[in-house]
Parts: structure tokens; sequence; C-alpha cells
């Protein structure tokens, strides 16, 4: 083979695959050694700059010791947990507030019919008077006097 | 063509898997080249470094089901190429890949090729060299830039590479021409 080796031809050779006839022609011609030699001195060069790079860096010194990783699973079932005994509590402590603010509510709607019942069942209304009259709205003496005036 | 030879000794099975025992060792033996392939897929050295310790611990989960088929330095390395593709999938990742610059590379390729007696204009051409390389990489396919880091980097052979890639040599060899085109064009090498 007298023709010289293509660029391509040395990018395959680099790269792994060339033939007996490119060996022997670049055992032989000078050139084309040249330009092998000249590609695979680049690489080198390369090799070499990514070596002291990586050997520059501190990171790149191995750990003193390799402490087998503890594993974080039983810290992260407890925050789990804890994350989910907060969302209980929360929602626990939401619904008793409510079920207080509900049954005064009820204890207040209680006292107000039981009133209302028995101020009603005493007093004898007047012909056509209003029921409204009978009732004592809140602990006021104005109100109070109103409804006994109204008795 | 012809292809080339591409076998090395790989050590058996049995001194595989007593090799992993001792953990720390492994970790001592390898760590130092797994850094080097993150840094130089990722560049950016806290990734590189986070990089080196995930591939380890996944090493140490993983250790029992370890059988010695590879060696163990291709073994780590299969990892550490999983652990850089999935990097290299974040984007947030990329986007700091091209705002760091990978110049203390090129600068330490200079400051090496100086120090070796080269002349001050020889070492000028060095370090263009080397960074119209560096350049070329950061163009190629994260598949192209593996197989080139792994082949002209870490010195793996053929056959290691598509061991730990898990493409076939062919597959491999075409990355590699790929690559190589893609470098010999940025350095303006037409020859």
């Amino acid at each position: 083979m007298n023709e010289h080796l293509s660029p391509e031809d040395i990018s395959r050779w680099l790269a792994g695959e060339r033939s007996s006839q490119q060996a022997r022609h670049a055992g032989e011609c000078e050139e084309c050694r040249a330009r092998l030699g000249r590609r695979e001195s680049a690489l080198a060069e390369f090799r070499g700059s990514a070596h002291e790079w990586g050997a520059a860096q501190p990171a790149s010194a191995p750990p003193l010791a390799w402490n087998p990783p503890v594993r974080h699973t039983a810290q992260r079932w407890l925050l789990a947990a804890a994350s989910l005994f907060l969302l209980v509590s929360a929602s626990a402590y939401w619904q008793h507030s409510r079920q207080q603010i509900r049954a005064a509510e009820m204890a207040r709607a209680d006292a107000l019919l039981v009133q209302v019942d028995a101020e009603i069942s005493r007093a004898v209304p007047q012909t056509m008077e209003p029921l409204v009259n009978l009732v004592t709205w809140g602990p006021g003496p104005a109100n109070k006097s109103q409804s006994k005036v109204n008795q | 063509m012809e292809p080339v030879i591409t076998t090395r000794w790989v050590p058996n099975a049995v001194d595989q898997t007593r090799e992993i025992e001792d953990f720390d060792a492994v970790v001592r033996l390898y760590w130092p080249r797994i850094f080097r392939f993150a840094l130089a897929s990722l560049r950016d050295q806290d990734a590189a470094e986070s990089l080196a310790q995930d591939c380890f611990l996944k090493a140490y989960r993983a250790r029992r089901g370890f059988r010695g088929d590879a060696s163990l330095s291709t073994w780590l390395m299969q990892i550490a190429v999983n652990l850089v593709r999935d990097s290299i999938r974040n984007r947030r990742l990329q986007f700091w890949n091209r705002t760091r610059a990978a110049a203390p590379a090129f600068d330490l390729a200079s400051r090496s090729l100086a120090d070796r007696g080269s002349s001050p204009e020889g070492a000028v051409l060095a370090k263009e060299r080397v960074a119209a390389v560096w350049s070329a990489v950061a163009t190629l396919s994260a598949r192209q830039r593996t197989v080139f880091l792994l082949r002209f980097v870490e010195d793996l052979d053929l056959l290691e590479i598509a061991a730990v890639t898990g493409l076939r040599e062919g597959t491999v060899k075409v990355h590699l021409f790929r690559a190589l085109e893609a470098v010999r064009k940025r350095m303006g090498e037409n020859q």
C-alpha cells in the first residue's frame, strides 16, 4: 500500500481499527508516522492534563477510612412517624376545639330554649300580644323591666 | 480491517471477591480513578466528589452481589458510568457545566509541560492542543464522551469499554472514531 493514511484512517487507527497494509505503510512512511505521532501525542497531553487536573483536587485523595455509610432509614422512619404524629395531633386538636365550640353553642341554645319555655309558660299573654314580648332577651335590666311592663 | 486484539489480564473471580471484602482498601485503590473520570465527565469538582461517594456507596451496598465475573475496576467503572449518565440528564447540572470553566486542566497541562523542560513556545502550543481537545470533548454526545474518556484518559481497552458501557465492541469503535474525528476537526488537523 503506497497511499498515505488519510486523517480519517488515522482516526480509525486510533479507534482500534487498522489493516495490516496500513500498519505496514505506517512503518515505512515517515510522513504518516509523524502525523500519527502528532495525534497520539495530543491525546497523551490530554490524558496528562486530565490526570493532573484530577490529582490537583483535594477530593481526589481517597477518604482516610471508609466508614460504612450509616443507613438513615431509622432516622427517616422516626421523622416520618413524628410528622404523622404531629399531623394526627393537630387534626385531633382541631376536632376537639370544634366539638367544644359546638357543645358551647348547643348549651347556649338549650339555655335559651329553657328560658323561653319557662318565661312563656309563666307569662299570661294579653290578647293579640306578640310572644316575642314575653321573652327576656338578655340579662339587661331594661329588657327585664320592659318584659314586666308587658306582663 | 483487522480488529486490534484488546485482551488484558483480568484477575480471577476468587481474587476479586476476596478483594471486595476489604472495602476500605477498595476505596483507597479506586477512589482517585473514579473521581478523575467523574471530574473529566462532569467538569465540576463538587459533583465529581459527590458522584465518587455515590459510586462507592452503591458498590458497598451491592458488594454481596458481586461475583467477580468482571474485574472490580470494571464493575466500579460501570457504576460510575451509570451515575455520570444520570447526572448529565440533570438539566441544571448541564447549565453549571456550561458556566463553570474547565480552565485548570489547560493551565495544569501547560505548567506540566513547562516543568518537563519544554520551550515556552512548545508549552503554548501544547496548551492550545489540550484546550482544543477539551473543547471538542465538551461538544461530544454523552456516550461518545464517555467512550473517549474511558479510552484516552482511563486507558481502558475496547473490550473493557464494551464491558463498562454495555455496548458491543464494534459500537465502541464507532463512537470512538466519531469522537476522534470531532477532536481532529476542532484541532484543525486536515492533513
